[in-house]
């Protein structure tokens, strides 16, 4: 059979998921390797680069039996089927624990998952019991042979090659059980032998012997055993009994050279004379101990040292000032039709998407570069203010109104199909902010007021980085606290502190940090970083906070929480068929379906915090909507990416437009419609799985809340009183969570600039 | 410790399939003295995309036309596949019923053409298509709660009651 290079290209793009799959495996597994390779001599010795180079062999292997044109060759003809099976049962699990896996991937997962997720499950007896059985020579030996005689009877080959999940299921079985066989055999680091070697030879025997049986079933066939080939062959040209007895050939002698081959090398180990120095066998390695961070942001070569200037800082923002005025300038003077003008497509489809991937990335980066604040940072150099923050409005109910108000007028007066209203909000929001800064000290407006700051904010809770003191013991020694109140530099440059008033060692998560990193500036240790943080890791815990307090007694933080999550479900239901189809009637209907939206999501809230459970009501609704974050995230995150993927084209025609009015180049585009391009196929899978996570760490922190205010109730821990206390969140987080995909799964229209995408 | 890794390998590869494969050979027939098959996939065909493959001898131009009861018309032309023998082509099939299939493997009309009816259901629910994504909070969840249950269960008393105010960085 003759490939086709148009054919081969078309197949990897189909077959996507089992390369990321080998890729973050990869990635795990070399972040594990380098981690132990660093506790010196002894783990060098054991982790060598050719563990490394037989895990790349190993996914090699998979990738090319399921995800390259072989899985599709397989179905036309028996014997590349047959060599689809070998790499999956003889040759991928080998070189699997060739590699020695356990370790490099338990040290790639980070301490936090070591000791947090997996130390329990392995300590639990039930699992530790599970495994010693699965991990038993027989077990894998009776493995191995049942999954090659159960699967070449020709009823469940048929299956398999009718049906794709069928299909995959072989594989992973497949796959599984040789892995299991293997264990045995290899004995990867740190399997201990349960058997004396020498008793291996009989079990590969054994197995040799099953995989004979076998083949000679095929080989000595008088017709073709699988009525498919038998169907399909003649069409290729090729005699269905002949390409069967080459596919039992295969499944013979390779086979058997590779048990076999397997049985006489342990044999020669068994009866060679043992060497004096042995191999060192021992390796202390750490597993539960947590590593010193030196993952830093700030530390990477070009990135880092640009981000700790805060020249560069102050250019990032006039940059992004100077492209917020051109799309104002053409938001007022450029055409009022929205996908052809700058100020209907960059702040709606391209800023949105561009931020939440920043967002969940690298942390609140987005705020650190925001253009809204670049006219203050210039002008505090002659304006000094000096009044605060009024005390009444020093909390996050004005912002909680203000995001409330700004849904309601996105939706009801569809912002994002006016580019004159777009360059109008921009604009009130340059006025504002600078305003505000110049009046009240500190960043006030990001703090109290920014709706778009408060949004950021509550993205990175579930962002990977956060601002943070690298070393808690150089805070604790220091006398001067400059990252809290600024200094002048020796050169008589002065650094201001933080403006949110955020003392960096009481300093928690993302809330509230608009990674302005002016700390970084002041901080004369150099002690503060962007380091990795697990997402969502800030909304549970209990301790008292810089500028927050107890963060579960901040009503105010669970009313915006809420209103955010509430806010991510109406939002997207707003540009659904269902929806549209109902309240586009007027603005006044819009506005109102957001503002019952709104009211039926808090209640439902709040029915989820009604049972009583050792804390005041207050902190219960307040814990469940912080808990709620993660979900409303990664709707927001879905949200965008959709129209940053369908409406990417967008930005391109109204750039050629701008041009073209400038006169700079001759060829006006053609209009083209706000979600021009059809969402690629990966587009739902990827929404649905944003969701499925964001679900998981949501319940995750409402299971971490509820134990907090158990334990503050004094009740007593057990399963069922844990059970209880979670159910009643945790089903309203389910209802969120249907209710999102509902929205995921409809039709999507931004209406009045293009038509519905199914 | 290291069976771990296998069922996650195994997990994996059931969650990272590779392309839905499967299917089931409709019509066959001789050309030139040749033997031929058509391939349709999936094998119970629904409303949305349907893949069909002309297995043997063929023109430069193979075409596959799907006419509905209703008059509906669905018409592809077949491009390369795996092997020189076997070219296909996606239909997007707009309605449940009966659809009568034409594949002209070399467009010189009716007399080669292959012919043959299938019958097409109703389109599956949006998130059957996608339920691995769907549900891959399930065993997320379980695993977590599975970990966290362990771990608070089996503390003392003491450690349990300053558990939620430790910072688990």
């Amino acid at each position: 059979m003759a490939f086709n290079a148009l054919f081969l290209s078309d197949w990897f793009a189909n077959a996507p998921f089992v390369c990321v799959g080998a890729l973050c495996s990869l990635a795990i597994y070399v972040l594990g390797w380098r981690t132990i390779r660093a506790n010196g001599i002894a783990a060098r010795l054991r982790f060598t680069r050719l563990r490394v180079a037989a895990f790349c062999a190993a996914w090699c292997v998979v990738v090319l039996a399921l995800a390259s044109p072989l899985d599709l060759l397989a179905e036309r003809a028996l014997s590349w089927h047959m060599v689809q099976h070998i790499l999956l049962t003889m040759i991928a699990p080998p070189l699997f624990w060739c590699a020695t896996p356990a370790m490099p991937m338990l040290f790639g997962c980070g301490a936090s998952a070591r000791k947090w997720i997996l130390a329990p499950i392995l300590a639990s007896s039930s699992v530790r019991a599970a495994l010693r059985i699965a991990a038993h020579p027989l077990t894998g030996f009776v493995a191995l042979s049942l999954v090659t005689v159960l699967w070449h009877t020709p009823a469940l080959y048929t299956l398999a090659l009718r049906d794709g999940w069928w299909h995959r299921i072989e594989h992973a079985t497949m796959l599984g059980a040789g892995l299991l066989f293997w264990l045995a055999i290899i004995a990867p680091f740190p399997y201990r032998d349960r058997w004396p070697r020498i008793a291996l030879v009989g079990l590969l025997i054994a197995a040799d012997l099953v995989n004979t049986v076998v083949s000679a079933y095929l080989a000595f066939a008088s017709a073709p055993v699988y009525a498919w080939y038998a169907d399909l062959s003649p069409a290729y040209g090729i005699d269905a009994l002949r390409d069967q007895q080459l596919a039992a050939g295969l499944m013979w002698i390779p086979g058997s050279v590779i048990y076999l081959g397997a049985a006489i090398a342990i044999a020669v180990a068994y009866l060679m004379p043992r060497r004096s120095a042995p191999a060192p066998r021992t390796v202390s390695l750490r597993v539960l101990a947590s590593a010193p961070t030196t993952n830093d942001l700030l530390r990477t070569p070009w990135l880092g040292a640009a981000l700790r200037s805060s020249r560069v800082r102050l250019c990032i923002r006039f940059a992004l000032l100077a492209g917020a005025l051109l799309i104002v300038l053409d938001g007022i003077f450029g055409t009022q039709d929205a996908p052809m003008n700058l100020a209907g497509t960059i702040p709606w489809t391209h800023w949105r998407g561009v931020t939440v991937i920043a967002l969940l990335a690298l942390g609140n980066i987005v705020c650190m570069a925001c253009p809204l604040i670049a006219p203050r940072s210039l002008l505090r150099k002659w304006i000094s203010p000096t009044l605060t923050f009024p005390r009444a409005l020093r909390s996050k109910w004005l912002a909680v109104g203000l995001v409330m108000l700004w849904l309601v007028a996105y939706e009801a007066f569809d912002l994002w199909s006016s580019p004159w209203a777009t360059a109008m909000l921009i604009l009130g929001f340059i006025v504002v902010a600078t305003a505000v800064d110049l009046f009240y000290t500190g960043a006030s407006f990001c703090r109290f007021i920014c709706p778009i700051g408060q949004y950021n904010m509550l993205v990175a809770t579930v962002g990977t980085r956060e601002v943070r003191a690298i070393d808690a013991s150089v805070c604790a020694r220091c006398e001067t606290h400059d990252c809290l109140k600024g200094r002048t530099t020796d050169a008589g440059e002065y650094r201001p502190g933080c403006g949110l008033d955020l003392f960096m060692p009481k300093k928690q998560g993302n809330l509230d940090c608009t990674f302005c990193l002016d700390c970084v500036s002041a901080c004369p240790h150099g002690n503060i970083g962007i380091l990795p943080m697990i997402p969502g890791v800030d909304l549970a815990p209990s301790t008292w906070r810089s500028q927050i307090g107890m963060l579960a007694t901040r009503v105010d933080f669970g009313a915006l929480a809420a209103v955010f999550t509430i806010g991510a479900i109406v939002n997207a239901a707003g540009m659904t068929a269902p929806v549209v189809e109902y309240v586009t009637s007027s603005a006044i209907a819009q506005a109102a379906f957001v503002v019952l939206g709104l009211c039926a999501g808090l209640a439902l809230l709040a029915l989820g915090a009604s049972l009583p459970i050792g804390a005041k009501f207050s902190e219960r609704a307040t814990r469940l909507a912080l808990a709620a974050i993660p979900l409303g995230a990664a709707l927001w995150c879905a949200h965008y990416f959709f129209h940053l993927v369908t409406g990417a084209p967008t930005g391109e025609a109204a750039v050629l437009r701008v041009l073209h009015d400038l006169q700079l180049v001759g060829v006006e585009p053609d209009r083209i419609m706000s979600c021009c391009a059809p969402p690629p196929t990966w587009l739902l899978p990827l929404e649905l799985l944003l969701l499925s996570l964001g679900l998981s760490v949501a319940i995750a922190v409402h299971w971490w809340s509820t134990l907090a205010m158990i334990v503050k109730g004094a009740r007593r821990i057990s399963v069922v009183n844990m059970a209880r206390a979670t159910a009643p969140g945790a089903l309203v987080l389910l209802i969120l969570w249907a209710a999102s995909v509902w929205v995921l799964l409809q039709p999507m229209e931004m209406r009045g600039t293009s038509g519905f995408i199914e | 410790m290291s069976v771990r890794r296998a069922s996650i390998l195994l997990a994996g590869c059931v969650t990272f399939g590779a392309h839905a494969d499967g299917g089931a050979v409709v019509w066959m027939g001789e050309r030139d003295g040749a033997v031929v098959a058509v391939l349709v996939a999936p094998a119970a065909l629904h409303i949305g995309s349907c893949e069909c493959a002309w297995i043997g001898p063929h023109g430069d131009a193979v075409t596959v036309t799907a006419t509905h009861a209703s008059g509906a018309v669905c018409f592809a032309t077949c491009v390369p596949s795996v092997s020189t023998r076997e070219v296909h082509a996606t239909l997007e099939l707009t309605q449940a019923g009966i659809w009568s299939f034409e594949v002209d493997p070399d467009a010189r009309g009716p007399l080669l053409a292959a012919r043959f009816d299938l019958e097409v259901g109703d389109a599956p629910a949006a998130w059957s298509a996608h339920w691995p994504f769907l549900f891959a909070w399930v065993p997320i969840v379980g695993i977590g709660v599975f970990a966290a249950s362990r771990r608070v269960l089996t503390q003392r008393p003491s450690n349990a009651a300053r558990f939620p105010s430790t910072n688990f960085m």
